[in-house]
């Protein structure tokens, strides 16, 4: 079983893009970087795509949003690799049929793809350590993987997930229900990864 | 992100939001703890209706310190007031304490029992206890009294797609779509329900939907892709011979046609460039053509 891991980046994007919406679902995809080289012990996301707020059980707009990134993914060399959910109850962190459809099919394209359950009672600026779980898919379904990460890293990450949320970046992130509103908005969220960037 | 506002300023936000119906919480909180608080004699009798703005922000948050004194101005200047019963028991539902909850909504049925809000929140108790399908049994049961309450057919079909039950999800925006024939947005959802249902039949009144969609408002961006997706689907599965093929490759080249116009008039080249919409409408054109 490869390793999992996820950068500083789509870390911060995924926990803020929960904080925009605390009273609703969300989800989003992770990026990792393609290596046509099968022989990879680890994975890393590189990055993350913020898709929905709204209707998060619908298929044709995702089918809109996932054809789309995967234009933008071939160009840049990356590749789909991972799923992530908040779900709209506040204390529900479980997988749900919509997590599990959707991390299915981008395991179908992606072996060692990952799912990211995020556990709404941590996306607050002083509790936020250890805010998501990661699943891979085994034979038997779906389970958890223990999140090794190097300790240094993880409180990196929580420092910088601080910052963003005290100073309120989670405004400036735009999803892809932001951008089918009004095309401008970037679901790259070019400012936001330099304000992540210097946040280091 | 507040400490730079000016007390009329904020005042003006907050008054946006009501009338708006927005629910920004954190910021509202923000707003109340940074400019409005100390100041707010100077609000004369809009000071109660911040509060109950404040408060259920408030709760939103977590912050119960905030709704605690909200709720307690409330209720000495209206003193058992429906209304600020009703803050009371939101309380009791965000700290979890269902049972107290219910029973301040069951006292305030007692004395008004149309009380649409108090019922609402009995539902939002189910909701948030996870008892779905008791959630839909007691809404159909409240939307036989209050039929026009669109809202609660909104909550109701997203129950139901909770659920995977499509069918009764696309039936209440039908009842939507009766009430409300012009709204371009409920004619989107059914369209988008029926195209995840999938099936060539479904996948055809998506297609329609979407349509009609699009004519309500021409920038409805998801009726749109939705209208292209779908008649592309149509196109490429077709089984109704190469007249019907030709029809549908027509409809999606169109709706491609003005996706593009949209990207090109209102982004940034450079996000375009990068993005590459051009290039994935292009292509999935072309796997239809060729198919």
């Amino acid at each position: 079983m490869a390793d999992t891991s996820v950068s500083l980046q789509a870390h911060c994007k995924v926990l803020l893009h929960a904080a925009k919406y605390p009273h609703s679902a969300v989800n989003g995809v992770l990026l990792a970087e393609d290596s046509k080289n099968k022989d990879t012990k680890s994975h890393r996301c590189v990055d993350c795509i913020p898709l929905f707020h709204v209707s998060l059980g619908l298929s044709p707009m995702l089918e809109v949003a996932l054809l789309q990134i995967d234009a933008y993914c071939k160009s840049k060399g990356l590749v789909i690799a991972g799923y992530y959910q908040a779900n709209e109850n506040y204390n529900d962190n479980e997988m749900n049929h919509v997590a599990r459809t959707i991390g299915r099919k981008i395991q179908e394209n992606f072996h060692d793809a990952c799912v990211l359950m995020i556990d709404n009672r941590k996306v607050a600026a002083e509790t936020v350590s250890q805010a998501y779980k990661i699943y891979t898919f085994k034979e038997t379904g779906w389970g958890t993987i223990e999140k090794k990460g190097n300790t240094e890293e993880e409180i990196l990450k929580e420092e910088c997930v601080y910052a963003l949320m005290k100073s309120g970046a989670q405004r400036q992130l735009k999803d892809f229900d932001n951008h089918l509103n009004d095309v401008r908005n970037d679901w790259r969220n070019l400012e936001l990864n330099d304000m992540i960037a210097r946040c280091t | 992100m507040a400490q730079q506002m000016s007390f009329d300023e904020a005042r003006n936000i907050l008054k946006k939001f009501r009338d708006e119906q927005t629910r920004d919480s954190d910021l509202v909180v923000s707003l109340w703890e940074e400019v409005i608080m100390d100041k707010c004699h100077r609000l004369g009798d809009e000071v109660w209706l911040v509060y109950e703005q404040v408060c259920t922000a408030a709760l939103d948050c977590q912050k119960f310190d905030i709704a605690e004194d909200c709720i307690s101005l409330l209720d000495q200047k209206f003193h058992r007031s429906l209304r600020v019963r009703r803050l009371q028991g939101m309380m009791y539902e965000a700290q979890s304490e269902y049972e107290k909850a219910e029973e301040e909504y069951k006292n305030i049925l007692k004395i008004d029992e149309t009380n649409m809000y108090a019922r609402k929140r009995q539902i939002a108790i189910l909701k948030a206890r996870q008892k779905t399908s008791e959630a839909i049994q007691r809404l159909n049961e409240y939307l036989k009294e209050f039929m026009t309450d669109y809202e609660a057919w909104n909550e109701l079909c997203d129950l139901y797609l909770n659920q995977h039950d499509y069918n009764n999800a696309a039936f209440c925006l039908e009842e939507l779509i009766m009430s409300n024939p012009h709204n371009h947005l409920f004619h989107q959802k059914y369209a988008e329900i029926r195209y995840t249902q999938g099936g060539s039949e479904n996948m055809e009144l998506a297609r329609t939907y979407f349509a009609q969609a699009v004519k309500l408002n021409t920038n409805n961006l998801r009726a749109l892709y939705g209208l292209f997706l779908s008649a592309s689907n149509l196109g490429s599965s077709s089984s109704k011979g190469a007249k019907d093929k030709q029809m549908n490759l027509k409809y999606a080249s169109w709706a491609a046609e003005q996706i593009q116009i949209k990207y090109k008039t209102q982004q940034p080249e450079s996000q375009l460039k990068d993005t590459k919409v051009r290039e994935f409408l292009e292509k999935h054109l072309d796997s239809i053509q060729t198919s």
